[in-house]
């Protein structure tokens, strides 16, 4: 079996920040994977390069799985998909909606691949009802550093399903996944939407509304005073065949407006006036908002989808996402603390988002039961400054940082079992390497 | 023989181009009849379409560089034989490796051109008896002018262009159509290590999308993807021997 060459190539992540030239290696089947995973003492799989920071970047080798992008095996009955790592999830939707089929957890975008949601454990707006994605992998194919296959399940290796899952990549590659699907009626939403004043009110509100399938709050991050945390939240269940307007696709959508960022701008427009704007006026005009809607899933769960290449507005320097999460006991006070720093900063983020979430299902899994905050800002001397007082909020109140959206942080916060992690690591000869792992020192 | 116009034959259904290809004519409703050497590989390549599109898709162990082969593969598509037939049948090797080892570059020359025209020949003959079908083939821009780094690549697509174009007008006024694609940068496997302008360079999807639209549109010719390959050649093919030599594009 011959190795595929690699290309030499600028890589980053999502965030754009860092930016490193690695050498990128794509498989197309396992076989060549195999191949490469022999050859190279050194190196990370990557998928779709949603992650933000440095997860998916590795000085010496970077796999691309995207070639490994096949549908295996569907089971009606019992709603199993089974399907090669490198999928997207925007594939899926694509050819499972139209069948009835939903995945059972969506993050915020659907340009991430199968491999990757695996691999940090995602969530999403039902987090705080049905956990992570990592509860529903009945299954897994791990490809070790000898080119072998492991078969993780529940029964088979469970304690390498459970360090795979969240595991960042580091216990080997991701091949195949399968995993549980939800059935829907129809690929509409019934979307609900209520504001609150302040953290408090936004708080109260996300709890009171933990029955419905899907929450997720947008806060306003310039806001101060009284006004800290105001925010907007949206609840939505799949809607029912009965409530579509008449002559309705229950199970297609309409062609969706879609646009793209041609050029990076020279400087940030989301950051500054742009984003103080944009929160001043956000707030206010969902107040007016109709506040129960039928919207379409792709509006609902990946509204920034629409926009290609919307992270390039953030300008040349890129920009970084911090999202910690506090658990339940200390999350009032943390995610008050986080917010306060961050307005007294004079740096808002220009978009945030507050979710409850439930316990993860792997070992390094980020969720916890308690509150998520998610904020976004310039790569800059600043915003690391802000950032590292942030940490210290954090490791304060028992929170953790989000790996797959960490790109600076200079040690792990408490709350990772990292030295059990490490013992997974050393099995497969630290062969899988990320510069997030050798930054954080994982 | 009977034509199914809804039927699509895949020649080398495991290349990214024809999986690509594959994929959007069975998004059209075609049943897809998957024709490739590697067994495991075409058998994970028709499972991957059908679970996407939901029609019939059926699979065939098929090596172009056996000539008895190609008996096997028309007798088992004979009962509905399939109306539009693509072949994205493609071998590319180092032109050092093709220069410095004769069977290399006859094998590249085998694969790219004399065997897929034999196959296509056959096809031909039962498109042309029935009065209908569809013959696509894929070609390249390397075809268009013999480069130093690629020549024996190069000459066998330079062949098969050549072979489809007298195809062509030899089945004119038989309702018989053949499309020679002849793309320029794809993002394939066949590509990969080699770092191309993004303005040249296509991804195979896109490929696919634009030779649907050629097909349904009942088109019958040469065509390029990206279509700004066109000009291009055109230039390239212009410039003197001479000055060609020295450039070495």
């Amino acid at each position: 079996m011959s190795i595929p060459p690699g290309t030499r190539t600028k890589l980053c992540g999502f965030g754009r920040y860092p930016t490193i030239t690695g050498r990128l290696v794509a498989a197309r089947d396992r076989a060549e994977l195999s191949a490469v995973l022999q050859a190279e003492p050194s190196l990370i799989a990557r998928g779709n390069g949603r992650s933000y920071g440095d997860a998916a970047l590795n000085a010496d080798c970077v796999v691309s799985m995207l070639g490994l992008n096949r549908f295996v095996d569907f089971d009606a009955a019992t709603g199993v998909l089974v399907c090669e790592a490198g999928i997207l999830l925007a594939e899926i939707l694509q050819v499972m909606v139209p069948r009835g089929w939903f995945p059972p957890v969506s993050p915020g975008t659907q340009y991430v691949t199968v491999g990757g949601m695996v691999a940090a454990d995602v969530h999403g707006k039902n987090a705080h009802r049905d956990g992570t994605f990592g509860q529903y992998v009945e299954w897994l194919e791990l490809m070790q550093q000898d080119g072998t296959i492991k078969r993780c399940s529940r029964t088979r290796y469970p304690a390498w399903l459970h360090a795979t899952i969240g595991g960042m990549g580091l216990t080997g590659v991701i091949v195949t996944v399968a995993f549980r699907m939800i059935a829907i009626r129809t690929a509409w939403i019934h979307r609900e939407l209520y504001t609150a004043v302040g953290l408090g009110a936004a708080m109260e509100l996300l709890d009171r509304h933990a029955g419905r399938h899907y929450t997720a709050a947008w806060v306003d991050c310039h806001a101060r005073g009284k006004a800290l945390g105001r925010a907007v939240l949206f609840c939505g269940e799949h809607a029912e065949v009965a409530a579509l307007p008449p002559g309705t696709a229950a199970l297609h959508i309409p062609q969706r407006w879609t646009a793209t960022v041609p050029l990076t701008p020279p400087c940030s427009l989301l950051s500054g006036f742009c984003g103080r704007l944009f929160n001043e006026l956000y707030y206010p005009l969902n107040r007016l908002k109709v506040r129960q809607q039928l919207v379409d899933y792709q509006r609902f769960f990946y509204p920034l989808d629409a926009i290609t290449g919307w992270h390039r507005l953030y300008g040349p320097r890129g920009f970084c996402q911090y999202q910690c999460v506090f658990p339940d006991a200390t999350s009032h006070r943390g995610v008050r603390a986080v917010l306060q720093a961050q307005a007294a900063s004079g740096q808002a983020s220009p978009l945030a988002v507050l979710k409850r979430l439930s316990a993860g299902s792997g070992l390094m899994s980020f969720a916890m039961p308690g509150y998520t905050l998610a904020m976004d800002y310039v790569a800059s001397e600043s915003t690391f400054t802000l950032f590292r007082s942030l940490d210290a909020i954090v490791a304060e109140h028992g929170g953790r940082i989000y790996l797959a959206k960490d790109s600076r942080a200079d040690e792990i916060a408490a709350g990772y079992p990292v030295e059990q992690f490490r013992h997974f690591r050393k099995a497969v000869d630290m062969r899988f390497n990320s510069l997030l792992a050798e930054r954080l020192r994982l | 023989m009977n034509i199914d116009r809804q039927r699509l034959l895949v020649l080398g259904a495991t290349a990214d181009i024809a999986r690509a290809v594959a994929r959007e004519f069975a998004a059209h409703g075609c049943a897809v009849e998957m024709a490739a050497r590697n067994p495991d590989a075409l058998q994970r390549e028709c499972q991957d379409l059908r679970l996407r599109s939901g029609v019939e898709v059926r699979g065939h162990v098929y090596d172009v560089l056996h000539v008895e082969d190609d008996a096997r593969l028309l007798h088992a598509l004979a009962e509905n034989f399939p109306g539009t037939t693509i072949c994205a049948i493609g071998l590319l090797h180092p032109q050092r490796e093709c220069s410095a080892n004769v069977a290399l570059a006859a094998e590249v020359m085998h694969s790219n051109y004399t065997a897929p025209a034999r196959v296509l020949e056959q096809i031909a003959a039962i498109y042309r008896q029935a009065g209908a079908g569809c013959i696509i083939g894929i070609a390249s821009v390397a075809g268009d002018r013999g480069r130093a780094a690629n020549y024996s690549y190069g000459s066998a697509k330079a062949g098969f262009a050549v072979f489809l174009s007298g195809l062509r007008a030899s089945l004119q006024g038989t309702g018989v159509r053949v499309i020679t694609l002849k793309p320029g940068f794809v993002r394939t496997r066949m590509m990969q290590g080699r770092q191309t302008p993004a303005v040249l360079t296509a991804a195979p999807q896109e490929l696919a999308v634009r030779l649907f639209r050629l097909y349904d549109s009942g088109a019958n010719g040469v065509f390029y993807y990206k279509r700004i390959w066109r000009p291009i050649m055109w230039l390239i093919c212009l410039l003197p021997e001479r000055l060609f030599m020295r450039l070495q594009l």
